[in-house]
């Protein structure tokens, strides 16, 4: 009996101090700087060598031995250009970086450059709270703006209301991802068919490598991510990178519900329910799915760029972004590496600014696209071999950024669609639900979020 | 943050049975409702009393009511982490409710709950009650050493294994095909319907070794007298089981059933490592969510709400457990 009395005892304290908090009118969060509208009136300088003896501190993700080593090499050599400034370097995993980031950005003094996802998670969140800072002055001295796609940096902007997707520049991305289709040459050689190269041929060539006994995809969902590479495919080879972007921006008008949404779940499930992609798709882990590909287990893998360090190593693997319809422009699913942007309570900018500036050159691509990663800016001198893998997987984006036909993941529609949608495409892989319902779940998500936005 | 609390005063809940252990009088005594001494001189050695609680309460206010309160002050916000919260009530506990997948993750563990707890209590008690009949036992503590190393294995390890051996191409399936049940083979942890047992049984594995240690150690304890006057009575193993061992066991099942029903509605790290979740939505449960709402849908006050949430049913769980063990004595 004493016990209960304890529990009660203890509850009550809890609900006094909770009382106290909430009496006291306090809200968590609540001594944060009030949201952005500050406008930028200092000048902005862009010769680096005039700021002084300048240390600046940057949070990276790349902790992988090629990105590492390219990070390093560029450090290097940006304070071999500007000796007057230090760069002190922090690589974290990026599930590390996601969560340790929100505390270091709130914090009195965090780091000056920082590796920040895009999306309303990260990015958004951190406009909100005013944590990093708007970098329109810099990226107009700069020209940052002439050195991208337009629809592409419009993931790096973020709106005074809150909108992503346009507004204020928030920062450039030294290196860009692509969705496509990895496929096996020998295995289609086998089967008598020609690497395809729009989503018509491919869906040809499914059926004729089922009915000849070849897996014709391999698939892992279970790390859930994979599902949103092979739908965002269908999708934005049924659809068109338009609808694709109008859907993850939210803009007035496109609907999960569109008949071509619709269409690219139905496709989804009947993929599965033919056997086009492995039964146990939902139980396999992407890695577990990559290297069955790359031992010849089926003939496509549907995946990005960053399996193309692992794929390299067997000749037997090509890479292609489809065309929607043959002869017209590949289109694909695909974006900019994680922005580099400056912290509001950074008191280095200008020189934050200047090794941004230098990340996203033409110098800094070239030891990315030599590390094996694919650089956003296309301007560099170094070119990969056309027929290795590096050199396919760097003449696709460049086409894609040409035609402007990128599609952004769908998971940044909205701070949860990550889990909802890959949770939904689980059970349409399944045949657990129809592609109309899941539609609906889709739609719903993102409704309950214009509404609390 | 909320995580590492929530397993703090689950611990803590968890202990509680445990220490009783230690002084049985006491328990006795509170167990009888037996009143303390009054008075003068109680009440002034009952103040001294307090004074030596101090620095285990300071400590105890410190790491665990003040960062618990805080936690249950952010569950009445909408707040992301980063800007000023929103003042919505109870809303959030509302959600924890209302929302079909938060309701689900809750479902659950209710589910898991039977594979942690109510399985492998009645596989030790039944176990316990065949080797209670064994004339002699050798290697005992040998056995116990080897019952127990599934609670001594870091659970990330425990959850790997186990995925490795459930996979599509996995032992599980392997060892099915070989013995002609090739019908029988499963994605066991990627099908929507087997996905959440699945999980279950990695939990039953690594309880049972626990209910059967604490079983053991509880039937060292039962008087030997008292099985052979029920052998002398004629009683067969059946009625010897219930007569002596179970009634005997009373208080380590109630141990057992207070660590294992914690250790199912806590559940993360089997979850996480395996399924995170999936497929779909099919193994959520109230902890991962927590993880889930407050690190990737940066939604502190609603990772809040369920986590207090957990901890009061957590908290009723186990002392309704407890209670049994008042009631039948």
């Amino acid at each position: 009996m004493v016990r209960w009395n304890t529990a009660q005892r203890c509850a009550a304290m809890v609900c006094a101090a909770g009382a106290a908090l909430v009496g006291a009118g306090c809200s968590p969060g609540g001594d944060a700087a009030s949201p952005t509208s500050r406008s930028e009136t200092r000048t902005v300088v862009t010769d680096a060598s005039k700021l002084g003896q300048v240390t600046i501190t940057e949070w990276d993700k790349n902790t992988f031995a090629g990105p590492n080593q390219a990070m390093k090499e560029i450090n290097a050599r940006f304070e071999q250009k500007y000796p007057n400034i230090k760069v002190k370097r922090l690589a974290r995993a990026f599930e590390d970086l996601k969560t340790t980031l929100k505390l270091a950005l709130s914090s009195g003094t965090p780091p000056d450059v920082v590796q920040v996802n895009q999306g309303y998670g990260d990015l958004v969140a951190f406009t909100k709270a005013a944590l990093v800072r708007p970098l329109d002055p810099w990226a107009e001295a700069y020209g940052w703006e002439r050195r991208y796609p337009a629809t592409l940096l419009a993931q790096n902007r973020v709106g005074d209301d809150g909108t992503w997707g346009t507004g204020k520049l928030y920062g450039v991305s030294s290196t860009a991802e692509l969705v496509g289709v990895y496929y096996n040459k020998s295995v289609l050689a086998k089967a008598g068919l020609q690497p395809p190269t729009s989503y018509p041929e491919l869906v040809e060539q499914l059926a004729k490598l089922k009915a000849s006994g070849v897996q014709p995809i391999e698939f892992g969902a279970s790390t859930k991510s994979p599902t949103i590479h092979l739908f965002g495919t269908i999708l934005t080879s049924l659809a068109g990178p338009k609808l694709v972007n109008d859907l993850v921006f939210g803009r007035d008008g496109a609907s999960w519900k569109d008949p071509k949404a619709v269409q690219a779940l139905t496709t989804l499930g009947d993929w599965a329910k033919q056997g086009y992609i492995n039964k146990d798709a939902n139980g396999k882990t992407e890695a577990q799915a990559g290297a069955d590909f790359q031992k010849g287990k089926a003939a496509f893998y549907v995946s990005g760029s960053w399996w193309g360090g692992t794929f390299k190593s067997s000749d037997d693997v090509g890479f292609v972004a489809l065309a929607p319809s043959s002869g017209a422009a590949p289109a694909a699913l695909g974006g900019l590496g994680l922005l580099w942007a400056v912290t509001s309570k950074s008191p280095h900018p200008d020189a934050a600014a200047a090794y941004i500036d230098y990340l996203n050159g033409p110098e800094a691509a070239d030891i990315i696209a030599k590390s094996g990663d694919l650089p956003a800016n296309q301007g560099g001198a170094f070119k990969s071999p056309a027929d290795s893998l590096q050199g396919e997987l760097g003449s696709n984006i460049a086409k894609v950024l040409d035609a402007g036909t990128m599609a952004p993941y769908l998971d940044y529609a909205t701070p949860d669609f990550y889990d909802v949608i890959t949770a939904q495409l689980q059970q349409v892989i399944a045949g657990r639900t129809s592609a109309s319902q899941a539609a609906d779940a889709l739609q719903k998500e993102v409704d309950s979020f214009k509404s609390t936005k | 943050m909320q995580v590492a609390e929530q397993r703090d005063a689950v611990a803590g809940a968890a202990a509680a049975p445990t220490a009783r252990k230690g002084g049985p009088e006491a328990a006795e005594a509170e167990a009888y409702g037996i009143p303390r001494r009054r008075g003068r001189a109680g009440r002034r050695q009952q103040s001294i009393a307090y004074v030596y609680l101090l620095p285990a309460l300071a400590i105890y206010t410190l790491f665990l009511l003040v960062p618990l309160g805080h936690s249950a002050w952010i569950s009445l916000y909408r707040w992301d982490g980063l800007s000023p919260g929103t003042w919505v009530g109870l809303h959030n506990y509302a959600d924890a409710f209302t929302d079909p997948q938060l309701r689900a993750s809750f479902v659950h563990s209710l589910v898991l709950i039977v594979f942690y707890a109510i399985i492998p209590v009645g596989i030790g008690l039944l176990l316990a009650g065949v080797i209670v009949r064994a004339p002699r036992l050798r290697f005992l503590s040998a056995f116990r050493v080897v019952l127990f190393l599934p609670q001594v294995v870091a659970s990330v390890v425990v959850a790997t294994t186990w995925s490795m051996i459930m996979a599509p191409e996995g032992v599980l399936n392997d060892v099915l095909s070989a013995v002609g049940l090739g019908s029988l083979t499963n994605d066991w942890l990627g099908d929507f319907s087997t996905a959440l047992p699945a999980v279950g049984l990695i939990g039953t594995w690594t309880e049972i070794g626990l209910c059967l240690v604490l079983f053991l150690a509880g039937i060292g304890q039962i008087p030997r007298e008292l099985y052979e006057a029920a052998r002398l009575d004629g009683a067969g193993p059946v009625a010897e089981f219930f007569a002596v061992t179970l009634p005997g066991l009373r208080r380590q099942v109630v141990i057992a059933l207070a660590l294992t029903v914690t250790a199912a509605l806590r559940n993360f790290d089997v979850i996480f490592v395996t399924t995170r979740g999936g497929p779909g939505t099919a193994t959520t449960v109230p902890a991962f969510q927590v993880y889930h709402q407050a690190f990737e849908a940066n939604a502190v006050g609603s990772a809040s709400a369920i986590g207090i949430t957990l901890l009061v049913i957590i908290g009723v769980l186990v002392a309704a457990i407890n209670r049994l063990d008042v009631r039948d004595s």
